[in-house]
């Protein structure tokens, strides 16, 4: 069996293989058995009593030596998954929301507000006075409003970021379940203070603790992605290619990966004044850049930058032999880049002083000099590129034309350029009329568990064949790059007849003269936020809440801990998510029910757990056309009755 | 060697199975103890005598099923693999360490492991002995009594 979908990725694996290097295949096959006891999350190493394992096949239920049950081991671990998460995701957001408020304060040079409208529409939704407010004094106030969700005292109070940008009905019912969220931070030291030792043991008030800090990821996320456009603009439709054979021969390639853009921003900017340099290095394009993981979705969106690769083929873009520089910032770096990169040329280099590779060159971004390092990373890089051996040279031909770009204000954008009165009419509409019949967000990892990037273009092909529209973010939207379902062509070939018909309509009308891609890109995965801020103008626009959309959303190669704290908020706010992997929780059958079934009746969402892509693909339409019958939706009742059964 | 009568042999439960290894560590520290009396810790690698494998979701250990017609027993040129009471031994002073016994036994659980003494270097043959030692004692061979789940069980 294959590694990876895709084939230029595979023969890549077959080059390392012949190399005598070890990719994260192999280092997987070597490291099984997978230990059974963290699989199933029943291992606890809280104290030092331990480590304590329950036996999942004990006669007696087993309890850990002080005490603690298979459900409370089971809760801590998966709570503090979420809280890891949570602080991925949420420091990210501050360090942003930080950077905003240098620029307010006039205190950096590198940063500016690029994108004054996106600011001033911040105001509005955060509920902060616009008026008279010039510019810049606004960029502190909305970074100031920011910060104090993460900093606020008052436990009665709600994270701006989550008040502000849920529907009222989804707020109350989370109040009256006391799972908002008044502090970011506080809520993600809340968990390790009650998973200590001898602190909650309760698997139930453990999970609700989970839940408030999951919307505590979403508060940290929504400020991320927000403040992100406010400083380096808000996505628009851009077109660009993926896959590895978006890097040159006659170029310095440089790749940047990671997740944040405070950094891949400066480099794009940096490189791009240097392109002189590389061709008299030798390199006649120039200089290259390219993204892998997040970095990447961040820079395509904002830049059309290519996307060579997403999470778990990360090593590969090193093996092509054409790689003369690695930029990484945080989260999702593969340690494993510093003994592969030594392999070949390739320079790799850390920039961010709380992700270091011990032997890897540093140098770190962020401060007054950055723009001089910066200039010293590239150099470096053209440096390499004079030592590329070309004998060892395999950049794969393939590589797909991608339209990303799609933030919620693009497509709401390019809605409105049908009806500018009522931007979201068109895609009601076409939900109501059952030309669309829902909408599924792909988010999430690789994982080597599963063949790279099968299980998201086997669901999303059955799903688009079934008239049902695709978002995507983050290492999904990158499997869809690199396997071409982000082009019009995707739609010619794979999408129902309706979808195609209502995605042409919207294509031309925006003006691209083909068909939208059946797969809008959405961005990084902190920009899952994206889609639910579209979820929440359609369901505000209907007077619903969002679990009564037939909206659904997929991980289906989920592997972070990120992806589990996604996930949580993701059902959280209502919305059911499949999972393509089995959670380490099946050691609680307790734990296992509530996520599954007993979430259902009190947050409306749920985690719905299939492996099978095929069976997934057949239980999120079913989920679907459920969500439609409970809005009197049907596909034989034509629009405007519907939407009369609506308002 | 000395095989007490009412030693007791190994199965498996391949659906209890964690995957955990906790088996093959109980076996290497045994060994490690082993070699450390004997001197040579350090000069040789520790390889367990039981090796958990997954093939697909199924983890199961493998480990000496102490066959009844033994090829590691028949084909051994020194007769360095004897059978006593049931249970197949190894004599380390025969061994010629020529792999043979490595090479047929179905299981894969025989290994070669080499040493130093002065500027020789020997290579013997190693495989599961039951603990025997442990068991005449009273005490539970090393990868049983570490099993979390009991997925090994004594019959
Ligand atoms: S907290 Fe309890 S279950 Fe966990 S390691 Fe300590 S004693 Fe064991
Ligand atoms: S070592 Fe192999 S062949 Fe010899 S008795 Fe054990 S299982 Fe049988
Ligand atoms: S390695 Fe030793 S025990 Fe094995 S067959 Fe050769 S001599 Fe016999
Ligand atoms: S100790 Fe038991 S559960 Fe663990 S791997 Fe060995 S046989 Fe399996």
């Amino acid at each position: 069996m294959n590694d990876c979908y895709n084939c230029s990725d595979q023969s890549l694996i077959e080059k390392a293989e012949s190399e005598k290097i070890d990719l994260v295949w192999q280092r997987y096959e070597k490291m099984k058995p997978l230990c059974g006891f963290g699989e199933q999350g029943i291992c606890c190493r809280i104290c030092m009593k331990g480590p304590c394992r329950i036996n999942p096949f004990g006669k007696k239920r087993s309890v850990g030596i002080c005490g603690a049950s298979a459900d409370t081991i089971v809760a801590r671990n998966l709570v503090r998954m979420i809280a890891s998460g949570t602080s991925a995701h949420s420091l990210h957001g501050k360090e942003v929301a930080k950077t905003l408020m240098h620029v307010a304060r006039g205190e950096t040079a590198i940063y500016s507000v690029k994108d004054a409208i996106k600011l001033r529409n911040i105001a509005h939704k955060l509920n902060i006075e616009t008026d008279g407010n010039d510019l810049i004094p606004l960029a502190g106030v909305v970074a100031a409003n920011s910060l104090m969700d993460y900093s606020r005292m008052d436990e009665e109070e709600v994270c701006n970021w989550l008040k502000y940008t849920i529907p009222d009905a989804r707020l109350k019912k989370l109040k009256s379940l006391g799972i908002t969220t008044s502090n970011i931070d506080g809520s993600i030291s809340d968990i390790m203070a009650r998973t200590h030792v001898g602190t909650d043991a309760d698997a139930v008030n453990i999970l609700l603790a989970g839940l408030r800090c999951a919307l505590a990821d979403y508060s940290g996320m929504q400020v991320a992605t927000n403040l992100s456009d406010v400083l380096f603009g808000t996505p628009q439709p851009v077109v660009s290619q993926a896959s590895l054979g978006v890097l040159r021969k006659d170029a310095v390639n440089i790749a940047i990966h990671g997740h944040n853009p405070l950094l891949s921003e400066i480099i794009v900017d940096v490189a791009y004044k240097m392109q002189a340099e590389a061709v008299a290095a030798g390199a006649t394009y120039g200089i290259n850049i390219v993204g892998v993981c997040c970095t990447g979705n961040e820079v395509l969106l904002r830049h059309g930058i290519p996307l060579a690769t997403n999470y778990l083929s990360q090593e590969l873009a090193i093996i092509t032999g054409a790689l003369d520089a690695m930029i990484v910032d945080v989260q999702c770096i593969m340690p494993s880049l510093a003994k592969v990169s030594a392999c070949y040329h390739t320079e790799l280099i850390t920039t961010m002083p709380d992700a270091k590779i011990a032997g890897v060159t540093h140098i770190e971004l962020g401060s007054g000099d950055s723009l001089k390092k910066a200039e010293l990373i590239i150099r470096k890089a053209i440096d390499a590129y004079k030592n590329r051996d070309d004998d060892r040279l395999s950049i794969p031909a393939e590589k797909n034309k991608v339209i990303a770009g799609f933030s919620a204000e693009a497509i709401i954008d390019l809605l409105g350029s049908i009806n500018s009165e009522d931007p979201l009419s068109p895609l009601i509409e076409n939900i109501v009329n059952g030309k669309i019949r829902g909408i599924v967000l792909f988010a999430g990892c690789n994982n080597v568990k599963v063949k790279q990037d099968h299980n998201f273009v086997a669901i999303a092909k059955k799903l688009m064949a079934q008239n049902i529209l695709i978002l995507a973010t983050g290492c999904g939207a990158g499997a869809f790059a690199k396997n071409s379902l982000m082009n019009s062509e995707a739609t010619e070939n794979y999408a129902g007849n309706t979808l195609k018909e209502v995605l042409t309509f919207l294509g031309f009308e925006a003006g691209l003269n083909a068909p939208l891609p059946p797969v809008l890109h959405m961005g990084s995965c902190v920009d899952n936020v994206r889609s639910i801020d579209l979820a929440v103008a359609i369901a505000n626009r209907l007077g619903v809440d969002l679990n009564q959309l037939p909206l659904v959303a997929s991980a289906p190669e989920l592997m972070s801990e990120k992806a589990i704290a996604i996930g949580s908020w993701v059902v959280t706010l209502g919305i059911p998510l499949h999972v393509g992997l089995t959670p380490p929780v099946t050691g609680s059958s307790l734990v296992t029910n509530v996520l599954t079934s007993e979430l259902k009746n009190i947050v409306d969402g749920y985690f719905m757990v299939e492996e099978d892509p095929e069976e997934a693909a057949d239980k999120i339409i079913s989920i679907i056309e459920e969500k439609r019958l409970g809005l009197n939706l049907d596909s034989s009742l034509d629009s405007a009755n519907n939407i009369e059964v609506l308002s | 060697m000395c095989i007490p009568k009412e030693l007791k042999f190994l199965v498996v439960d391949a659906s209890q199975c964690m995957g955990c290894r906790n088996c093959e560590l109980a076996c290497s520290s045994r060994k490690a103890a082993q070699y450390q009396a004997e001197g040579i810790l350090g000069n040789i690698r520790i390889v367990p005598n039981i090796f958990v494998g997954q093939n697909g979701l199924t983890k199961t250990p493998a480990y000496c099923r102490h066959c009844s017609a033994a090829f590691c027993k028949d084909l051994c040129p020194a007769h360095a693999i004897s059978q006593e009471n049931g249970v197949i031994i190894l004599d380390k002073d025969k061994c010629l360490g020529c792999g043979i016994c490595e090479q047929v036994c179905p299981y894969g659980v025989i290994t070669l492991g080499s040493f130093k003494i002065g500027d020789k270097t020997k290579t013997i043959a190693h495989k599961c002995d039951l603990c025997f030692d442990q068991q005449s004692v009273g005490k539970e061979p090393a990868c049983y009594a570490a099993c979390p789940t009991k997925a090994l069980a004594l019959v």
